[in-house]
């Protein structure tokens, strides 16, 4: 069995020292099903746990393993305690304390994303702690519906994103389009265009552009794939239409839009509507300035504008995407990841175990007391399996190579292989 | 503090009481005049803002050293802390500060051990961390033991290090012992069995040992390096004074190292071999630097017979013995370049068979105690690396600012190699199959293969 979600739950710590009004101290608890007696232990003894590491160092306590959970802890604003348990019963599958901490770190963040962070929404309500209490969970009980046990699986390399880095000719077209477009429509403050769950263009600042990337991949285009197949398969004549937006632009009704929040530290910096249009298999995330949603006529000028348009930039991404993919599969099997940006990028070859939990272990686990490594490079027990790390600053690469070689072969294979290490997008602000 | 300064502490406290300096006694006069002087309720926020050690010390004069301690930032700061605990929550021993001022710690432990069982039936409490802080748990059958350490080792090290202080909990006392007392009373006080601050020393000794001797996480000893012909004659006396002896010996160790003792007879259990009972040791020093040991499993008129052992092997040995002695006196061991690769910095090769390792002397640039420190530290680092549970390796490599490190591991041996950070990864691998060769050409002198039976 792969690790799974045991709880996920958020408590103000220290600020509630009267031990009888546990439930006031619990913000949210997932799963609601837990028996009482028992939430308020597991709440307890994380509280408890934070505690006693402050009595031998200043910093935050991180986490903390179990024989068969790993419980991860974020301390984020005002003494509230993010905390999320994943269960491991299988002592043959790993539990990556990296990537869960990842995993809470954007659980947060989105929830920030889409509300504004905690004392934001504490401000706005008077400091009613009920009151947060409720957009935790109004957020919280769907958002942990998409954590689902591949969320878990090592090598998804949650929190970071995919960019799809076109060649000039067309990135020039989209970065024109995207212009033309922000300057017909002067409420647009920003775009993010994604072609499948990849990045083609963006316009944000990585730290929210993860966020978004990780809510439009997980969350709004498998929704959305799912309703298109119930309807079958679209008009001809209709190629784009608005994920979030009027789904009929016919009717006078007033969409719901998302309103997102950009956040500086611990502080709404600004807050937009946020408007995504999908054609073919490309998807258009807009930010929208303004106190109120724009109204109908706003989006059927959108749809005009961007209908004919953007279905002609994803066929020429596609056929650009279609090209690339036949070239690449000669080679060898690799990851890059750039924690700069947050990007990553892998062969089409699917990684297997051992391989896989080495290059977590490379990645999240293996602390060397000097940091400034650039290169590692090791060859598993029975088997001819090699991985190789290359590291420059936050870039990491990582190679598998499974032919029956030795050491000073391993050393001639890298030396002959050129690597592609432009796979981050330049994000220009 | 290092070890010794704590030991020297504590024997003060405890031909003094509450321990005051005579300067003290000033700020004691001060202290209750001032308005400082807080209530015992809410002293503890007053400690935690308050830094410094002596400022603590004028504020709260009522307090003797031991308390003003362990609440102290010093306390909190130190590299690496051990208790050991009975599941009661008494204190047994704690490597800084008196383990009794340490009570509320401990109950804080205990709880949440047992909450952490509580919430998932067989859910034990593992492992912690808090920034570069790592506590490590290991709840044994009547002992909770706790290590907290700021010097990036790895957990399974850490766990290593735990456990070789219970089984020397049990090498003084013996399994049984322990049972049968925690079996009666649960919150039996262990440390009325344990000779106090003697027995605190070993465990003290022991853990600082763990930072700077590759042998327990290597799994093996190391030898003194001595000529074949020479060990093997000295093994044939032994093995021919041990038969006669009526009480049989069990084992014969010969060590060298610089303590010095008188003979006794000591008993000793052997957690491993048989954890239910003691085996007696004979400890002899021959000289400054010689240790002889012998150990037999019963205490009747052993030390005539053992003694009578001794002069039998100082007589019948005495050609082997005094190159030997020459040798502990001397310590000889062979330099990295005895290998000839100008990149090579330092190695360490682990005879797997044998369970014995030897490495070369510490050279330029690993000739501070800092640097020899940071370097077993670099090797703690690479071996955890290449034992990861479930996922070991054959190979590693890393090519890093200040060295390049190569360490490879087979059935027969691991070696661990250090070299200049421009080596290139096949001068590394040809390296490696180079200090291979040599330690098989030398290994009789450095490694033990052939033990003589009784």
């Amino acid at each position: 069995m792969e690790p799974k979600l045991g709880n996920f739950f958020i408590f103000r710590g220290k600020l509630i020292l009267d031990e009888d009004k546990t439930d006031d101290k619990i913000l949210y608890f997932h799963p609601k099903s837990e028996d009482v007696m028992i939430k308020s232990r597991i709440v307890g003894l994380s509280e408890a746990v934070i505690n006693f590491t402050e009595d031998f160092t200043d910093e935050p306590c991180q986490y903390l393993y179990t024989t068969t959970t790993c419980q991860v802890f974020q301390v984020v604003e005002d003494n509230i305690c993010f905390v999320m348990t994943v269960i491991n019963d299988n002592k043959k599958s790993k539990c990556c304390v990296g990537l869960y901490q990842t995993i809470l770190n954007i659980a947060y963040r989105t929830f920030c994303f889409f509300h504004g962070n905690c004392s934001y929404i504490l401000k706005n309500n008077n400091s009613d702690y009920s009151c947060l209490s409720k957009y935790l969970e109004c957020f919280f009980d769907s958002y942990l519906s998409t954590l689902s046990a591949s969320s878990f699986n090592l090598l998804n390399a949650e929190g970071y994103m995919k960019f799809f880095c076109l060649e000039k000719n067309n990135f020039m077209r989209v970065y024109c389009s995207m212009n033309r477009l922000s300057s017909s429509f002067s409420d647009i403050a920003c775009t993010a265009l994604f072609f499948n769950d990849e990045i083609v263009w963006s316009g944000l600042h990585h730290s929210d552009m993860r966020i978004l990337y990780y809510y439009v991949t997980k969350c709004l285009l498998p929704r959305s794939r799912e309703t298109t197949n119930e309807a079958g398969t679209p008009k001809i004549n209709q190629y784009g239409k608005f994920l979030h937006g009027p789904s009929d632009l016919s009717k006078d009704n007033k969409p719901t839009l998302p309103l997102v929040h950009i956040c500086n530290g611990n502080e709404v910096v600004k807050s937009y509507h946020l408007v995504v249009y999908a054609a073919l298999s490309s998807t258009l995330c807009m930010l929208v300035n303004g106190k109120t949603p724009p109204n109908e006529q706003w989006f059927r000028n959108i749809h005009d504008y961007l209908d004919v348009q953007q279905s002609a930039l994803a066929t020429d991404i596609y056929e650009e995407w279609i090209s690339r993919k036949q070239e690449n599969s000669s080679s060898p099997t690799y990851i890059y990841i750039n924690g700069a940006d947050f990007s990553s990028k892998r062969s089409n070859k699917s990684i297997v175990e051992p391989a896989c939990s080495l290059i977590a272990d490379m990645h999240y686990t293996w602390k060397f007391n000097e940091s400034d490594y650039s290169e590692l490079i090791v060859q598993h027990s029975h088997s001819d399996l090699w991985v190789v790390k290359r590291k420059d600053y936050d870039k990491e690469q990582f190679i598998v190579l499974t032919d029956s070689l030795n050491f000073s072969q391993i050393s001639d294979e890298l030396r002959n292989c050129n690597y592609d290490e432009n796979f981050s997008l330049q994000l220009w602000d | 503090m290092s070890t010794q300064d704590s030991s020297e502490k504590k024997e003060n406290s405890v031909e003094h009481g509450a321990f005051v300096t005579t300067d003290s006694f000033n700020d004691l006069a001060d202290a209750y005049s001032s308005p400082k002087l807080l209530s015992v309720s809410n002293r503890n926020q007053e400690v935690s803002s308050s830094n410094s050690y002596d400022e603590r010390a004028q504020l709260y004069p009522e307090d003797d050293e031991d308390t003003l301690y362990v609440e102290s930032e010093e306390f909190k700061r130190e590299d690496k802390h051990v208790f050991v605990l009975s599941k009661a929550g008494k204190p047994v021993y704690s490597l800084h500060g008196n383990e009794d001022k340490l009570v509320t710690k401990m109950a804080t432990i205990i709880g949440l051990i047992s909450v952490a069982e509580s919430i998932r039936k067989k859910d034990t409490l593992k492992e912690i961390v808090a920034g570069n802080r790592k506590i490590v748990f290991v709840v044994k059958e009547y002992l909770v033991l706790v290590a907290i350490s700021s010097r990036g080792q790895s957990t399974s090290y850490l766990n290593l290090l735990l456990n070789y202080v219970h089984n020397q909990i049990l090498c003084l006392l013996t399994y049984t012992k322990l049972k049968w007392k925690f079996d009666n009373r649960s919150n039996f006080d262990l440390r009325n069995i344990l000779a106090g601050d003697n027995t605190d020393k070993f465990f003290s000794n022991l853990i600082s040992d763990f930072d700077i001797n590759p042998s327990y996480m290597l799994c093996s000893v190391r030898c003194l390096p001595v000529p074949d012909n020479i060990r093997n004659s000295l093994g044939k006396v032994i093995a021919n004074a041990g038969s006669k002896n009526i009480n049989k010996i069990a084992f014969a160790l010969l060590i060298c190292d610089n303590l010095l003792t008188t003979e006794s007879l000591v008993p000793i259990c052997f957690p491993h071999f048989d954890n239910a009972g003691y085996l007696f040791a004979f400890l002899s020093f021959l000289d400054a630097n010689l240790c002889l040991i012998l150990i037999t499993a019963s205490d009747e008129d052993q030390l005539l017979n053992m003694r009578e052992t001794k002069k039998q092997i100082l007589e019948k040995a005495h050609k082997p013995l005094s190159v030997i002695r020459q040798i502990a006196t001397e310590r000889p061991n062979y330099e990295v370049s005895a290998i000839g690769i100008p990149e090579l910095r330092h190695f360490m090769y682990k005879n797997r068979m044998s369970a014995q390792w030897h490495a070369p002397n510490f050279t330029s640039p690993f000739s501070t105690p800092d640097e020899q420190s940071k370097l077993i530290q670099l090797y703690e680092s690479v071996h955890a690396a290449m034992h990861t549970p479930g996922c070991p390796l054959m190979t590693f490599w890393k090519a890093a600012d200040r060295h390049n490190i190569m360490a490879t591991s087979t059935n027969e041996h691991e070696v661990y190699a250090i070299f200049s950070p421009l080596t290139s990864k096949a001068v590394a691998h040809y390296s490696m199959q180079k200090i291979i060769k040599w330690v098989k050409k030398e290994e009789t002198k450095y490694v033990i293969w052939n033990s003589p039976t009784f």
